[in-house]
């Protein structure tokens, strides 16, 4: 786990400097704080939950499961992503949010491929995730970080990435 | 594809040859029909009503009928441009400059066209809000678009947040009434009389805003669909080559002006040409309806197949009763006008309907019926001369005939959208590679006619919005009794599309027949009377993947007797 001295950090398109990091239980209200000032919430196949008890459970249980990846704005977390690893299937579902405000700057590039590298180590073969089929913009995202579509959903469609 | 073909309904019709005039059409040869000044800037009030109201023959022709209840109140071309110019100083007079917004939240009313050419004169972008506008969406427009003003009535005043208007320096009033409920209230009662009737418009770049619309998407906030002056080319164009408008039309739109084809189509667009606009402010009845296109002698009739399907339902003894002989077209535009509606059209119109097709976002008909061409009854048409579009697939690749895909227009057409009201991101959303995406499915045939197949399964249109899933579901999951929700398109009942909700109950609530028909009710309280959820289904989880994403797909192919995809992807 990275200490705030082992933070990796950029600069966006803007130039605006950001810190990424894994990170842990200890991130927990920050992430909170996150996910509460989010909007709109439940647009993205439910997610992040829009009441206030399921959603901080939700945020628990990803801690909890997953492998978690932070990108600070100062002391607030403004992007958050998370690797829920499959150990029987060797692969791991992928989801990433980036607070409004920082879209379109480079964080979700960042993101995920802090994520895709820790699949790497952890020994996975694939990472896959779903993502609604009129959702251009995260489309894009995955699709520039290798992803693929697998299915022809009317909806949701799933994309994987193969290590 | 649809074999049958109806016969041209008008050889004759302005736009004779199509194939010839869409290779060979330059929106440069409309152009120099408007009016630019010697910097090569605009205003659309020029070429609208100035120059019409400056010749002393066409200055007497009726511009705007209005008819609300039975009074018409007719305004000439000569006193639209009076009338608008004394709102214009009004405005002036109150501080508005170049850039403010206005918000214009009224009952159908002449006001709301004289305020819209006001507005237009200095540059104020103006943007009309239904009057049946929600409270919560309406605070969040007032919030996004921070108007300098608020034109209403005060039966409207309620409706307007406290915290919303801190901002607004200015709450205009028809009527002599204040309701006291903000301290900016004016009320206009003799106020506008008083102002002059000459006005100097200001000249803009094309590209300068002239109105602002909000429309629904499926998700998120209402977006601010932005137009600018420059639109006017498109509007001329299409009133021209689509609706058949010439100076001596009697055009009458039956949209609201808070709907783009009613500020577009009901304004703009037959002043453009010369043309008389009809409106009419009383609420849908059969006899209201046909009424209006005897007594106006409309000749140009712009509705829709939901107007159509009341009037259809209304009975076939109705219309026997009125005289339509000067309707010479009818257009329709909203929904994909269905054969059923296309045949009792043309059997009880003198003229068969021409299904037309566009969005708030492309601000003109982009896919038409022409009168001069055959029309396929229950296809959008072809598109109109300096349009180009596609059939996409979901990685922007062009699809072959025949083949389902997303309708793409090429940009660059004059009344495109400028903009997303303070949104660049959802701006850029809409274009993929020198493309406009419409989100709209549909089917080219070999002839080069476009079919509409909706937007996706899951998403409902109710009156001019679309409203999918995630809007339902948030209203769903208000309800005390509900965790969660889940809602999928069923598919057409009648014609109709309904939808079904998979709702998960809160410990402590029983499911039952009576906790479906409370949600059911809540749901067309608190979000719209037209809902079609028609059923609820209780269920224990509703099916997700190990980080918590819903998917409606599951639960779709569950419906349909369809597998479910793989097991090992969702959460235990």
């Amino acid at each position: 786990m990275m200490s705030p001295d082992n933070r990796i950090q950029f600069v966006d398109k803007k130039g605006v400097t950001f810190e990424a990091e894994e990170c842990g239980q200890e991130h927990y209200d920050a992430l909170k704080q996150m996910y509460d000032e989010f909007y709109p919430k439940g647009e993205s196949q439910g997610l992040p939950p829009p009441g206030e008890h399921d959603r901080h459970r939700w945020i628990e249980r990803l801690l909890r499961l997953a492998r978690n990846f932070v990108i600070w704005s100062g002391d607030k977390v403004v992007g958050h992503s998370a690797l829920i690893p499959d150990p029987e299937e060797r692969d791991g579902e992928y989801i990433i949010f980036v607070s409004r405000p920082c879209r379109q700057r480079g964080l979700g590039t960042a993101l995920t491929r802090m994520a895709v590298e820790r699949a790497r180590s952890m020994g996975l073969v694939r990472i896959w995730l779903t993502v609604e089929s009129y959702n251009f913009r995260a489309i894009k995202l995955y699709r520039k970080t290798g992803f693929v579509f697998t299915d022809q959903g009317e909806r949701e469609r799933t994309m994987v990435l193969i290590l | 594809m649809i074999k049958t073909r109806i016969p041209p309904q008008n050889p004759q019709a302005n736009l004779r040859e199509y194939y010839k005039t869409y290779r060979t059409f330059a929106w440069s040869d409309f152009e120099m029909e408007l009016t630019r000044s010697d910097s090569g800037k605009v205003n659309i009030v020029n070429d609208a009503v100035d120059r019409w109201a400056a010749h002393p023959e066409k200055q007497k022709q009726p511009a705007l009928v209005f008819e609300r209840g039975g009074k018409v109140r007719t305004f000439t071309y000569l006193d639209l441009k009076e009338q608008s110019c004394r709102w214009a100083n009004l405005l002036v007079e109150k501080g508005f400059e170049t850039g403010d917004r206005l918000f214009i939240f009224l009952s159908p009313c002449p006001e709301i066209y004289l305020s819209m050419l006001a507005c237009a004169r200095l540059g104020v972008i103006f943007s009309v809000i239904f009057p049946t506008q929600g409270f919560d969406e309406l605070e969040w427009m007032l919030s996004n678009a921070e108007p300098r003003g608020v034109l209403t009535d005060p039966d409207l005043v309620e409706r307007l947040s406290q915290d919303a208007m801190k901002g607004v320096d200015h709450i205009f009033l028809t009527g002599d009434v204040i309701t006291g409920q903000f301290a900016q209230e004016i009320p206009l009662a003799g106020v506008i009389e008083r102002m002059p009737t000459g006005f100097t418009n200001r000249a803009f770049p094309g590209e300068t805003p002239l109105f602002l619309l909000y429309t629904s998407g499926s998700t998120g906030p209402p977006k601010g669909v932005v137009h600018a002056h420059g639109d006017m080319l498109g509007y001329v164009m299409t009133a021209r080559y689509v609706l058949d408008l010439n100076s001596d039309s009697v055009l009458w739109t039956d949209g609201d002006p808070a709907w783009v084809t009613g500020t577009v189509y009901g304004a703009f667009a037959p002043w453009l040409i010369g043309a008389t606009s009809v409106v009419q402010g009383a609420p849908f009845s059969a006899s209201t309806w046909y009424r209006t296109l005897e007594r106006h002698q409309v000749s140009v009739w712009y509705t829709t197949p939901a107007t159509l399907r009341r009037l259809m339902e209304a009975g076939d003894d109705l219309p026997r009763r009125y005289d339509f002989s000067r309707l010479r077209h009818v257009a329709t535009v909203g929904d994909t006008l269905i054969p059923d509606l296309f045949f009792w059209a043309r059997e009880h119109f003198p003229r068969a309907p021409h299904d037309t097709w566009w969005m708030t976002e492309t601000g003109m008909i982009c896919i038409a019926n022409f009168p001069s061409e055959p029309i396929k009854p229950g296809s959008m048409g072809k598109p109109v001369p300096g349009i180009e579009a596609a059939v996409v697939d979901r990685d922007g690749n062009s699809l072959p005939i025949l083949t389902l895909g997303e309708l793409a227009l090429k940009t660059g057409w004059p009344s495109m959208l400028r903009g997303i009201w303070r949104d660049e991101e959802r701006y850029a959303d809409y274009f993929l590679d020198g493309w406009f995406l419409t989100g709209d499915m549909v089917i080219k045939d070999e002839d080069g006619y476009y079919y509409h197949q909706g937007r996706n399964d899951d998403l409902i249109k109710i009156e001019q919005k679309f409203l999918g899933p995630y809007e339902i579901e948030q209203v769903i999951r208000l309800h005390p009794s509900v965790t969660e929700a889940a809602v999928i398109g069923k598919g057409a009942s009648k014609g109709k599309p309904t939808v079904k909700a998979f709702v998960k109950v809160n410990p402590g609530f029983v499911p039952s027949a009576r906790l479906s028909h409370e949600i059911r009710a809540f749901v067309k309280a608190n979000l719209h009377t037209d809902i079609p959820l028609t059923e609820i289904e209780f269920i224990e989880e509703l099916p997700k993947t190990r980080s918590g994403k819903m998917l409606r797909r599951v639960l779709r192919a569950r419906e349909l007797g369809l597998p479910t995809g793989d097991p090992s992807k969702l959460r235990e």
